[in-house]
């Protein structure tokens, strides 16, 4: 005879077959969420690209603030080229030394120059950049060009300046129509370049706008599926160029570059065995 | 519109105006600490507790800071498509269709107004225009329409009204909103449009300010936490476990997963930080469903609650008119002139006022 208990007691759940649909229903649940997290990697990973991508342009812009901050401080001329030979980048010098570079936090459009800061904020190194950004990332004109040909003539002109010991202060000179927009000279790259080009006679070709078309400050070309880099016109909004592609990154401009940087930079072999 | 409490259409819950007065306690909060946040650049440090500040405002990098503020406004917008589906419902099952639609596009309309108003406002705050052209010229669509606190929520309505119009089951319009979210999580990662817009605007990114998708998927939710709990109100007990509890504890934990992989973020309203947003709405419901359970109340947070929409515009003004008053060498030179005039004159003035109209049951609605 069975006790009260034993008759009340239901069967074991795990005898109970369970239903085909839930089980369906959880491998297919399983199924697309291992689908979306491949998915979700592949995005991560592009994002990431354009990410990097994102932080070099913001680093060339930031650099190209502080180029402005120096044209208040020098009358509106652009910084001259670093003086050591070959070194294709502003002089450090001329750019005020007070001033250290941010990444741009709480800026107003209006104001960009807020991004500029004295001193560390709320004693955390985190907020600036504590060293110069690396120079060798980027290359400076400190002289207006508009094309390849006029860059290479530049080229020539900055090879000849370096060995004739002529300051990168003014402008250089350039062969009879050689120069900034078939001017006889290259003009030193200023706040009011196009006025200066105007008073001295010199056409600007038409539809041209200036700001956008002298490249003041670039960086090498990188990437390996979208190989290319931000440039920095005189109107401060980078631009990302493909390379090979239009000026400043054509192949030959960025080659010649190179050569002339292997050229006149003293090799380290060199810089050791000086005294 | 001003209503009278004997005019409201549908059954108001003292625990959902509890629950709603706590966000908008935060609401005020936030305009306050977001007055005097300071400059990081310039050195000028941010005043009032930290935990009810902006983290962005502290430190603006990757990872983020995330604060109980960052959460107030997706939980703002989780209460708007709660209670959108409450005042939605009640007149497609009372009045008609055509009732419910007229009732939304109101609603949506009168948001709209309210934001283009608080632009032209802030606009001619800077002086005035030198004619109508250069008003236009200056004014923000964007902002009006896309961005700016009003237009997210009125964009969380209409998304709201739309989806309980066209998606009658909560369930799967929970999962919809959860879809919606999948989607702004591999836009956010992808990094189609702009993350900060400053910048991203320098560089030429592309410009579509998508957190109003993100948003808009937790009034989605919110929705479906509405009709879960207010179509069973004989039911509440179990749809509180059956439902309510499993996911908003299940929006936690997918939230945190997502913190690993794509961290909270304030302006980008990020996947994990919805549904940390999410999960702590729906523990928020449950606690002030206790709470009237046990026919407990804070009176302070009643009236704020019914009087949402003037806390939000008196907020506004607030940041407008009254911090400008108040001079800086004043508020940083002495904690106790800033916790007087910052910390709990504005709180003091609007619960005073809110307490009045909930006295004569007067309730500024759209």
């Amino acid at each position: 005879m069975q006790s009260d208990h034993e008759q009340t007691t239901p069967a074991p759940a795990a005898v109970l077959p369970r239903p085909r649909g839930r089980v369906t229903k959880r491998v297919l649940g399983c199924l697309v969420i291992g689908v979306l997290l491949v998915l979700f990697h592949f995005a991560l990973q592009h994002g990431q690209a354009l990410s990097e991508k994102r932080e070099r342009g913001s680093d060339a812009y930031v650099l190209s603030i502080l180029l402005v901050q120096s044209l208040k401080n020098n009358g509106g001329a652009y910084p001259p080229w670093d003086p050591r030979p070959g070194h294709l980048f502003f002089d450090r010098a001329a750019v005020n030394p007070t001033f250290r570079l941010a990444h741009p936090l709480n800026r107003l459009p209006g104001t960009p120059d807020t991004a500029l800061v004295v001193g560390q904020i709320n004693n955390q190194m985190g907020f600036i950049l504590d060293s110069f950004p690396d120079e060798t990332k980027y290359i400076y004109l400190s002289h207006a060009v508009t094309n390849e040909q006029e860059g290479l003539a530049l080229l020539d002109a900055y090879r000849t300046a370096v060995e004739t010991n002529r300051s990168f202060q003014d402008s250089l000179p350039a062969e009879a129509g050689g120069g900034t927009c078939g001017a006889d000279q290259f003009y030193r790259l200023r706040n009011d370049l196009q006025q200066n080009l105007t008073q001295d006679g010199v056409t600007i070709p038409e539809g041209m706008d200036l700001s956008q078309s002298v490249p003041v400050l670039f960086e090498r070309p990188h990437g390996e599926k979208d190989k290319g880099a931000w440039v920095v016109p005189m109107n401060r909004r980078p631009v990302w160029v493909p390379y090979p592609g239009p000026f400043p990154m054509t192949e030959r401009f960025i080659k010649a570059i190179e050569a002339l940087e292997t050229e006149l930079q003293p090799s380290e072999q060199n810089v050791t065995a000086a005294p | 519109m001003i209503q009278t409490r004997s005019q409201f259409s549908h059954e108001r819950y003292l625990w959902l105006d509890q629950a709603r007065g706590v966000v908008a306690l935060l609401f005020i909060v936030s305009a306050i600490t977001w007055s005097h946040r300071g400059d990081l650049l310039l050195e000028k440090p941010t005043l009032g507790p930290t935990w009810l500040d902006h983290g962005y405002n502290y430190y603006n990098g990757s990872p983020p800071i995330i604060t109980i503020i960052d959460v107030g406004q997706p939980i703002f917008l989780f209460l708007v498509g709660f209670s959108g589906y409450i005042a939605f419902s009640s007149r497609l099952r009372n009045k008609s269709r055509w009732a419910a639609c007229r009732y939304a596009v109101r609603r949506v309309l009168a948001l709209y107004l309210l934001s283009i108003a608080g632009q032209l406002i802030a606009d001619l705050g800077g002086g005035a225009p030198a004619d109508w052209r250069s008003l236009l010229e200056q004014f923000n669509w964007k902002a009006v329409f896309l961005t700016d606190v009003l237009a997210v929520i009125a964009l969380g309505a209409a998304s709201t009204y739309l989806s309980v119009l066209l998606i009658s089951s909560a369930d799967w319009r929970a999962w919809f909103a959860l879809a919606l979210l999948v989607v702004h999580a591999f836009l956010q990662a992808m990094l189609v449009a702009e993350h900060q817009p400053f910048i991203d605007s320098v560089l030429g990114w592309p410009q579509w300010s998508f957190r109003v998708l993100s948003l808009s998927a937790l009034s989605i939710l919110g929705s479906s936490f509405g009709q879960w709990i207010h179509d069973a109100p004989g039911e509440m007990r179990s749809r509180l476990q059956k439902r309510v509890m499993p996911v908003a504890c299940g929006c936690l934990v997918l939230g945190y997963c997502m913190e690993w992989v794509q961290p909270s973020e304030h302006h980008g309203a990020t996947m994990a930080l919805m549904l940390l947003a999410a999960g702590l709405s729906g523990l928020l419901l449950v606690v002030a469903i206790a709470m009237g359970e046990m026919e407990l109340e804070v009176p302070l947070l009643t009236g704020l609650g019914r009087n949402l929409l003037l806390v939000f515009i008196l907020a506004g003004v607030l940041g407008d008119f009254y911090f400008r008053l108040i001079p800086d060498w004043l508020v940083y030179d002495s904690p106790w002139a800033a916790l007087g005039l910052l910390g709990l004159a504005p709180i003091c003035a609007i619960v005073a006022l809110t307490r009045l109209l909930e006295k004569y049951g007067i309730a500024l609605r759209v």
